[in-house]
């Protein structure tokens, strides 16, 4: 594999600057991006509102055109038609048909990539599965779903081509919290699968769950890029943590570590997430007791 | 007024050309790949999903309502005549239909893009392996589905419901014929019987028509009375000299000039106390002295002065120059001749500059030649008008006609009309048919359809309860006369007319018709008489008429989708309305738009200053040019005849339908691929 055959995507010098009606420069929405991101990778794109995250998804997927600079998605020039075959996309919020239910969505997606008639048969029930919306959900018009409903059915549309680059926009918007905890394992099962994911949001704790690598946008610009776990790592700090330790064992390390050198070590009891805290809760009161709630039921 | 046939045969040929230079070279330099690319699979999707989208919005509640509103305007009109009645549901049903079906197809067609946009349902269609081609061709083909469905259940509603008051109407029929006395009533009554109220034909209409004052002879020779409205219209052709010969004379107006020469004999009885009347009344130019000599005892009656008025017309016969700008806006005349004489006169007329640059403009056209004055006879030979250039050396240079006088009389609102008299001498309307069908069994009689109006003078015999007229075929190719037969025409309604089959064999033939009653005036047009050619069947006639109007349908949504790729959606629909009307609007406008409308709206606001009037005039001339070119650019809906034929019982012939396929390729197409091209430079991401 060379070099080029490990990048599923590659941005150089990407600018986008946004004119009014008179073709004056309004706002410089992104401005020399550079990025490549690998194949099988889970990358995250972070930035407050307006930073340049969701115009550089536009860029990549043709919706608008970059005033400079050039994009290349798995080796062809982003935006062409031909690329869509493989990419999957989910926008910032659900942007589909309201008046269709949602199987005849996910078969409409699906008869855009031509696939024929009997495999959108076997498909549809399996990704709707998939991001666990029932049989009654499937039947009802998009317009009668809840927010996180329509993320469900928006995602489902995004890999109905079984794509090998996913483009997600803020994934995790209007989920509760079981929904963001399945989302994320589902990023993560489609990185198992060797799938490249991009995601897009600014909801840090969720990227700092699935991401290999970020990078940091602000005001249009790259401010930071690297793999998570460096970026987040405080390197002057050691943290030891022991199961089982008695308070007589406790004063004792205490009073080794003083003997070290150490002056007034933390010592602490772990907490747990509150997304773990939820689950935990949900999963003991649940039927069947696995914590997953089907949605639209 | 139509527009001149040169300029509209050049912009239907460069509107073809330009059509097809937009779609090989918009294809071929934008879109190569995309059409390469394009999948019907695909765009039959993206058509599916309009299509649902505008069912499941319950577009189609519009039917219910157009037909309530059918029954109720069609059970609440009170014609008396059964045909009549039927044919004003037939309009009703085919407004509606037509109302419905392109307002549906403007709405639906020209929000759905911006909509898209706006919501951003299309982040996720352009993101998919769609070309902006296919997008583009989807939606086209999903709303024309919904016209189509549209159509198909307001085609079968229409069906249904004239069936029914076919039954019900024919039954009335039976029923009055068994009281009615009016020999003209029950004429059309037992016609109506005979060919069924829903019958459709074919009808071959004549090549020409013309008024004569008498019935036309062998020589060519007529002689028109003046004061009577009779005239005659010469046509011209002027080729590269002669306008070269005009331009020049319009350039130097002083030294050299043009004239209309009108060269006739005259016949100039005594006024009698009507003409004397009439020249009085109308203030037409008397000789200085009285002519001639007075009976004893009487005193001497002023003789009117040889006059004529010239009017410059297009090849339609509409009025491009009038009178008033001729010869210095009044009458030619010919004053001070003996009354006696039988040599011809030359009446002279003079053309200004201005009218000189018309008619160089113009290259083909009519001098329209109207005997004023009442008691003088004109006589019209075959070349009775041409035109005189004189250069500034004196020579004179002569522009002759193309062909020979056409003869015609004035209209009223049913067409030009003829003058009965009992005698059957009064003026006489001459259809001549070339190469017409016929139909094929010619051993049984034929029936030829009469329709005009019938006005009455105060000489008509008020005690007579119906018109009478004559009509007499002369075949040209045996010379068979059929002689006179009588008819009962009225007003506006369809006569039958059975002549024997011999008539009309070979295709030529000649149909005369006069009135029959004093007093009686008859207006009517080129397809005043028809000659029933084949019988067809209702069901097809209205199938053909749906299909122009889903074609009609079509090219509404293809415009509306174009103005939709650039527009917001109300300004789309604005825009759409504009493109789709501007031809007919300006066809309606057109005599407002003459050329020379700046100058009369000019004096209207009451312009003084010389520098102002030639500035505002000439602007508003430009303006009016514009408005006239671009309109004939635009698409000309009278090219889709939905309801004129079928509401007159006549067969929608293929070659119409044609005709709408090409109207709707001409501009449908190149339309599809600009939208194409817009979309696909299109940041769709607000």
């Amino acid at each position: 594999m060379t070099v080029l055959d490990d990048e599923a995507l590659r941005i150089e010098h990407l600018s986008k600057v946004y004119k009014d009606f008179w073709g004056r420069d309004k706002v410089r929405a992104l401005d020399d991006l550079n990025l490549t991101i690998h194949r099988g990778e889970v990358f995250g794109l972070l930035g407050p509102n307006g930073s340049g995250k969701s115009t550089t998804i536009k860029l990549l997927l043709g919706l608008i055109f970059p005033t400079r600079g050039s994009a290349t998605i798995l080796g062809q020039p982003a935006g062409s038609t031909a690329i869509n075959e493989k990419i999957g996309f989910l926008p910032e919020e659900s942007y589909l048909y309201r008046f269709l239910n949602g199987e005849e969505t996910l078969k409409f997606y699906g008869r855009l990539f031509k696939i024929p008639r009997r495999e959108l048969n076997r498909r549809v029930p399996e990704l709707l599965d998939i991001v666990g919306l029932d049989n009654k959900a499937r039947k009802r018009k998009l317009r009668e779903y809840s927010k996180g409903m329509a993320r469900r059915i928006g995602l489902a549309q995004a890999l109905i081509n079984n794509p090998e680059l996913i483009l997600l926009d803020e994934p995790t918007t209007g989920l509760d919290p079981i929904g963001t905890r399945e989302m994320k394992d589902l990023i993560l099962s489609l990185k198992q699968q060797g799938k490249t994911v991009l995601l897009c949001s600014h909801l840090l704790y969720d990227v700092q769950d699935v991401c290999d690598r970020i990078t940091i946008l602000f005001k249009g610009k790259m401010q930071t890029l690297g793999q998570v776990r460096d970026l987040l790592q405080v390197r002057d700090i050691t943290q030891f943590q022991v199961q089982g330790l008695s308070e007589t064992q406790i004063q004792e390390m205490r009073q080794f570590l003083s003997k070290m050198g150490v002056d007034n070590p933390t010592v602490t009891h772990p907490t747990t997430t509150l997304e773990d805290l939820f689950m935990r809760v949900v999963n003991e009161n649940s039927p069947g007791g696995n914590g997953r709630i089907q949605a639209g039921a | 007024m139509p527009l001149h046939p040169i300029l509209a045969w050049s912009t239907e040929s460069t509107v073809w050309v330009v059509a097809a230079v937009i779609v090989i070279g918009g294809l071929a330099v934008f879109g190569f790949d995309d059409v390469r690319r394009a999948s019907l699979y695909r765009i039959w999707a993206i058509s599916s999903v309009c299509f649902a989208e505008s069912i499941r919005r319950r577009v189609l509640w519009v039917i219910p309502l157009a037909v309530i509103g059918v029954l109720a305007v069609s059970l609440l009109q009170h014609s008396l005549d059964p045909q009549e009645a039927i044919r004003q549901t037939i309009k009703f049903c085919l407004f509606a239909t037509s109302l419905i079906i392109t307002l549906t197809a403007l709405i639906l067609a020209a929000t759905n893009l911006p909509r898209e946009i706006e919501n951003r349902v299309i982040f996720t269609i352009v993101t998919k392996p769609t070309t902006r081609l296919e997008i583009v061709l989807g939606k086209v083909l999903g709303f024309v589905r919904v016209s189509a469905l549209i159509m198909v259940i307001m085609g079968v509603f229409t069906f249904i419901y004239l069936g029914i008051q076919n039954r019900v109407l024919t039954a009335q029929i039976t029923e009055r014929l068994k009281t009615e006395t009016d020999p003209g009533t029950r004429s059309s009554l037992q016609g109506y019987q005979q060919a069924g109220l829903l019958s459709t034909k074919s009808l071959a209409s004549s090549d020409d028509y013309q008024i004569y004052e008498h019935a036309p002879n062998a020589n060519g020779v007529q002689w028109l009375t003046g004061g009577f409205g009779y005239s005659v219209v010469v046509p011209f052709e002027l080729n590269d000299q002669d306008k070269a010969l005009l331009e020049t004379a319009a350039s130097d107006p002083q030294r050299q000039q043009v004239l209309v020469i009108n060269t006739m004999k005259l016949k100039r009885p005594t006024p009698n106390t009507e003409d004397q009347r009439w020249i009085t009344s109308r203030n037409l130019p008397v000789e200085s002295h009285a002519l001639g000599p007075a009976l004893p005892g009487e005193d001497l009656v002023p003789m009117p002065v040889p006059a004529l008025t010239i009017r410059v017309l297009d090849p339609g016969l509409a009025v491009i120059e009038k009178e008033t700008d001729i010869n210095g806006g009044k009458m030619a005349v010919k004053a001070g001749t003996d009354p006696k004489s039988t040599d011809p006169y030359t009446i002279p007329a003079y053309l200004s500059p201005e009218v000189d640059r018309k008619l160089i403009q113009t290259g083909k056209f009519y001098l329209q030649v109207v005997p004023e004055s009442n008691s003088i006879e004109y006589e019209i030979t075959q070349t009775p008008t041409v035109l005189l250039v004189i250069d500034a050396s004196g020579q004179s240079h002569m522009i002759k006609a193309a062909g020979p006088p056409r003869f015609v009389s004035m209209a009223n609102r049913y067409g030009m009309k003829i003058v009965g008299r009992s005698d059957g001498t009064g003026s006489v309307a001459v259809f001549r048919f070339d190469h017409a069908d016929t139909p094929s069994n010619l051993d049984e009689p034929v029936v030829f359809r009469f329709r005009g109006g019938i006005e009455r003078s105060g000489d008509y015999d008020a005690s007579k309860a119906f018109s009478e007229l004559a009509i007499n075929v002369i075949n040209r190719d045996t010379g068979e006369d059929s002689g006179p037969i009588k008819f009962h025409p009225e007003t506006n309604r369809d006569t039958p007319i059975t002549v024997p089959g011999k008539f009309v064999k070979g295709g030529n033939f000649d149909v005369h018709i006069r009135g029959m009653d004093e007093g009686q005036l008859i207006g009517m047009t080129r397809s005043g008489i028809q000659l029933i050619s084949a019988e067809h069947s209702f069901a097809i006639n209205l199938l053909a008429s749906m299909i122009i109007l889903w074609l009609m349908s079509v090219l509404v949504v293809v415009i509306a989708i174009f103005c939709s790729t650039f527009l917001s959606w109300p300004i789309a629909i604005v825009l759409t309305l504009l493109i789709l009307l501007g031809h007919w609007g300006v066809e309606q406008l057109s005599d407002t738009l003459a050329p020379g409308v700046g100058r009369g709206v000019a004096a209207d606001l009451g312009m003084q200053d010389p520098t102002q009037l030639t500035l505002f005039s000439s602007s508003v001339d430009a303006l009016a040019r514009i408005l006239t070119t671009v309109a004939a650019f635009l698409p000309d809906l009278s090219k889709f005849p939905v309801m004129e034929d079928i509401t007159r019982g006549v067969a929608i012939r293929p070659m119409q339908i044609a005709q709408s396929l090409g109207v709707l390729v001409c501009y449908g197409l190149p339309l599809i691929v600009i939208s194409y091209i817009v979309l696909k430079n299109k940041e769709v991401a607000p």
